[in-house]
């Protein structure tokens, strides 16, 4: 019966989701990037509790997929726009910039402790594997999560220059993560597969044209939906299939779709409703498939997280270079975008997918520790940044007391 | 958003045309990367890409079939048939089989949604067709199709050489077979149709209850004839005691489901998607883990929440909704599984069963729409949507496969074949009695949901403008 639990769980957090992550959530309940469920999910997991077993969790690793994809494909239907807004290019560039700093100093941190930490590199010994997961914890702790800066809007009112400019960063990150976690997949041959590179966005770029040509201008619900969950699950199943990166191939479907569609508004609309459907129920999966069980991941897993604060805080000076919005902020600013969320999850989890053993375990658990981690970093910088810059108001005495509590 | 669809162009159905024919070749050739026995990282990623493509090919030959107005429900079972194992070979048996755990969801929609259907009101107003019809259909069913299975024996391969009491017997187990009607066809149908009228009414409340007719008559004939194609077998009544077991423990668990549902419904009233999945792919497997019939179960459901609230229309489209995609799969899966060269082999004696239990069924209508004094369009009409067969037929076939190894597999095999003509030609026949009596479009679109629209977080810009 303990499939039935999992699926259980799966639909009942999938409700919760859908609750959460509507806009009564964001008002009154739940974590700013979700984290609470991936610790749910270690908890329940075989790892600790063991409600759910590994066997069960094998089984539902399509599940797993279809979830990693549709964060993807989420990510590339909204991706470089904030609800109707586009973003601009040059924020855009600051967004990739900072992302690509981010996970440049995570990937050189995590490598040089396996290289040069025994304790570190006792489970991955060959070169191969090494490089791998600091590739793949680069890849995972590049992007911020824009849940946290829409949280601070919705939840705590900010507004103003640098609310905007912290909500266009995070909009425009996430192809960091895609196309680096895209690249070391599909240039992986172990699996007896040719190298692909590039086939994965080609394939989910001509979908997602495809899906915008068969749109049309047809607006019936029903049609618009056979059509995005058919066409997305397809391309999944091809990307695992060919050993593509389900992440690239998603996320260009995602993009492409919304790019080509003369329905845009609509097509960015419908996925976002079932958002919080998919995204707590991945998070959780996620959770239920970390292991911690071994020193070694836990000595990368606490140099990847150093490294991102690290990171985080170099990537802020581009901001503070480029916005006077920002330079307002001050040295604040340096972890306001460290929370991290479904899409370095979703990063995680598919590294995990695709290198059982050793090599996903690490990533997955490096993007979990960096999602609760950034739970309790991020807003609280983010609340003192936005303060500082006079975009949200100061709290009363009582709050303040409250705040220091929690 | 509107729910309203609009006529397409020249271009938009060329567009579906080459789109169909692009994703048929890609997964053709798939299929060809990945021989059966893969890795389980293939299987998996496989057997996504047949879900996805059974919404897309179902979606986009239904489309084109409107062209020639045939039911969307014709589409998906084509798309089906041709991208399987026996056509295109685009999906292979193992997937085919693999997909097998969208039937249990989409039995259970159709079981809660027939339930919902049946209105008190309208049943009570249509009581005096339904007795007849159920009466002298199942009757005449029972008579005449088992009398053509004997007098067509000599191309029934499995009863030669069978005494001709035994021959009788297999004849009687194939009648129950015949009565047998599809509540998924029908509600495919009238999802797509959405018909209102004396003919909706009549079909959805003799197919919903046929079932439990169906049940009570497999048993008793079951326990009748096996001493004479069992030697070795004694005349028993237990089966009795545990089919009322059965029946009663799925109308009590029915109906405190449906009180459930309809107070879920009355003060939650949210996410009611998730609840169906659920029921769909939770309750019905810890109901079958019971023993209980869990189709009946979610049919006192839906019949519940119909009649003893005032949810029973929230639920019906919240299911409607759900089904819109669910069907397609269901019904495409439906298609790959048809054993078609069993069909093209066993075709003589499967067409002559096929129409006598057509001709059996129009005959019926006539016969029981003069005894209960029917309006003359449902005396012509009353059998099209009796015609469809489906799960339910292929259920009673294993299960005469299992308590009679001896010829239960060519029994099974001839009811496959018997059971694909119904189920092509079925849909086809209920869609153009609706055409016929008007009754399509009359229960208007499904109304937009409150719960479900405009659910997404704002974005930040939106929430600074």
């Amino acid at each position: 019966m303990s499939t039935l639990y999992l699926l259980f769980f799966l639909l009942l957090i999938a409700s919760l989701g859908s609750f959460l992550m509507g806009e009564r959530g964001v008002r009154g309940r739940g974590l700013p990037s979700g984290s609470e469920w991936v610790v749910l999910g270690f908890v329940l997991g075989p790892s600790l509790l063991g409600v759910l077993n590994s066997q069960d969790l094998e089984l539902f690793a399509p599940v797993s997929a279809v979830a990693v994809g549709w964060i993807a494909l989420l990510a590339g239907i909204s991706f470089g726009t904030d609800g109707a807004r586009r973003v601009p290019l040059p924020r855009m560039a600051l967004g990739l910039l900072s992302a690509l700093l981010c996970g440049a100093v995570v990937a050189l941190a995590v490598w040089a402790t396996l290289e040069h930490l025994p304790a570190a590199g006792a489970t991955l010994p060959g070169a191969r594997d090494r490089l791998l997961v600091a590739l793949g914890c680069g890849a995972a702790l590049a992007a911020s999560a824009q849940q946290a800066v829409r949280w601070a809007a919705v939840r705590l009112g900010a507004r103003g220059p640098l609310t905007v400019l912290l909500g266009d960063l995070a909009h425009s990150d996430e192809l960091v993560p895609i196309a680096a976690a895209g690249l070391v997949i599909a240039t992986d041959t172990s699996r007896g597969l040719p190298a692909m590179p590039g086939l994965g966005l080609l394939l989910g770029a001509g979908l997602g044209l495809l899906t915008a040509l068969l749109l049309g201008r047809e607006m019936r619900r029903s049609w618009m939906w056979a059509l995005l969950f058919g066409i997305s699950l397809l391309a999944a199943g091809v990307a695992v299939q060919l050993d593509l990166s389900l992440l690239a191939t998603l996320f260009a479907l995602g993009f492409f779709a919304a790019l080509a569609s003369p329905l845009r508004s609509e097509v960015r609309r419908i996925p976002a409703e079932v958002e919080g459907t998919i995204v707590l129920p991945a998070l959780f999966i996620a959770g239920t498939r970390v292991s911690l069980g071994e020193t070694a991941i836990l000595v990368v897993v606490a140099a990847a997280l150093a490294a991102r604060l690290l990171g985080k805080a170099l990537a802020s000076l581009v901001p503070l270079a480029a916005s006077p919005a920002a330079r307002r902020s001050g040295p604040a600013l340096a972890w306001a975008l460290d929370s991290a969320g479904p899409l370095n999850v979703a990063v995680g989890l598919a590294f995990q997918l695709r290198y059982p053993g050793p090599v996903g375990n690490t990533v997955l658990a490096a993007a979990a520790a960096a999602a609760v981690v950034g739970e309790f970093v991020g807003p609280v910088a983010l609340r003192r940044a936005l303060r500082r810059a006079g975009e949200l108001s100061e709290p009363a005495a009582s709050e303040r007391h409250a705040e220091v509590a929690s | 958003m509107t729910g309203a669809a609009r006529a397409k162009g020249f271009r938009e159905r060329l567009a579906e045309l080459v789109a169909l024919v692009f994703l048929s070749v890609l997964m053709m050739a798939l299929s060809r990367l990945t021989p059966p026995g893969a890795q389980d990282w293939q299987r998996g990623g496989r057997d996504l890409a047949a879900v996805g493509f059974f919404l897309l090919a179902g979606t986009l030959l239904s489309s084109l079939l409107e062209l020639v107005r045939l039911p969307h429900l014709t589409g998906f079972l084509l798309a089906g048939m041709l991208a399987g194992p026996h056509v295109l070979a685009a999906v292979d048996h193992e997937t085919v089989s693999d997909l097998s755990i969208v039937n249990s969801l989409a039995l259970s929609l159709i079981a809660l949604a027939g339930g919902t259907e049946l209105r008190l009101a309208a049943l009570r107003r249509g009581i005096r067709s339904l007795a007849a019809a159920t009466l002298v259909q199942n009757g005449l069913a029972l008579l005449f199709v088992p009398l053509v299975f004997v007098l067509a024996r000599s191309l029934v391969p499995f009863t030669q050489g069978m005494e001709l009491p035994a021959v009788f017997a297999v004849a009687l187990l194939w009648g129950v077979v015949a009565i047998t009607r599809s509540p998924s066809a029908v509600m495919g149908i009238l999802s797509q149709s959405r018909p209102a009228g004396p003919l909706t009414e009549f079909t959805v409340g003799f197919v919903m209850t046929s079932d439990v007719v169906v049940v009570v008559l497999l048993a008793l004939l079951l326990t009748a004839v096996r001493p004479v194609l069992d030697p070795t077998a004694t005349f028993s009544l237990r089966a009795f005691g545990v089919l009322g077991h059965e029946l009663l423990g799925s109308v009590a668990i029915g109906t405190t489901l449906g009180l459930a549902l309809a107070a879920y419904l009355r003060f939650a009233g949210r996410q009611i998607l998730v609840v169906l999945l659920v029921i769909g792919l939770v309750l019905s497997d810890v109901i079958a883990y019971l023993h209980f019939e869990w189709l009946l179960t979610f049919l006192t459901a839906g019949f519940v929440v119909q009649n003893l609230s005032r949810e029973g229309d929230k639920l019906l489209h919240a299911i409607e909704r759900t089904g819109e995609v669910v069907y397609v799969i269901f019904f495409a899966t439906a298609g790959a599984h048809l054993d078609l060269p069993l069909v093209k082999r066993l075709w003589p004696v499967a067409v002559i069963l096929f129409a006598a239990r057509a001709a059996t069924a129009a005959a019926g209508a006539r016969l029981s729409g003069r005894m209960a004094g029917d309006p003359p369009l449902l005396r012509r009409w009353g059998f099209a949507g009796l015609v469809s067969q489906a799960g339910l037929a292929l259920g009673i076939a294993a299960k005469v496969a299992n308590d009679f190894p001896s010829f239960g597999a060519q029994f099974g095999a001839l009811a496959v074949a018997a059971v694909a003509l119904n189920e092509l030609v079925g849909p086809v026949l209920f869609k153009l009695s609706l055409d016929r009596t008007g009754e399509s479009g009359k229960a208007g679109e499904i109304p937009a949901d409150e719960e479900e629209g405009a659910e997404a977080a704002p974005a930040t810009g939106a929430v600074l403008r």
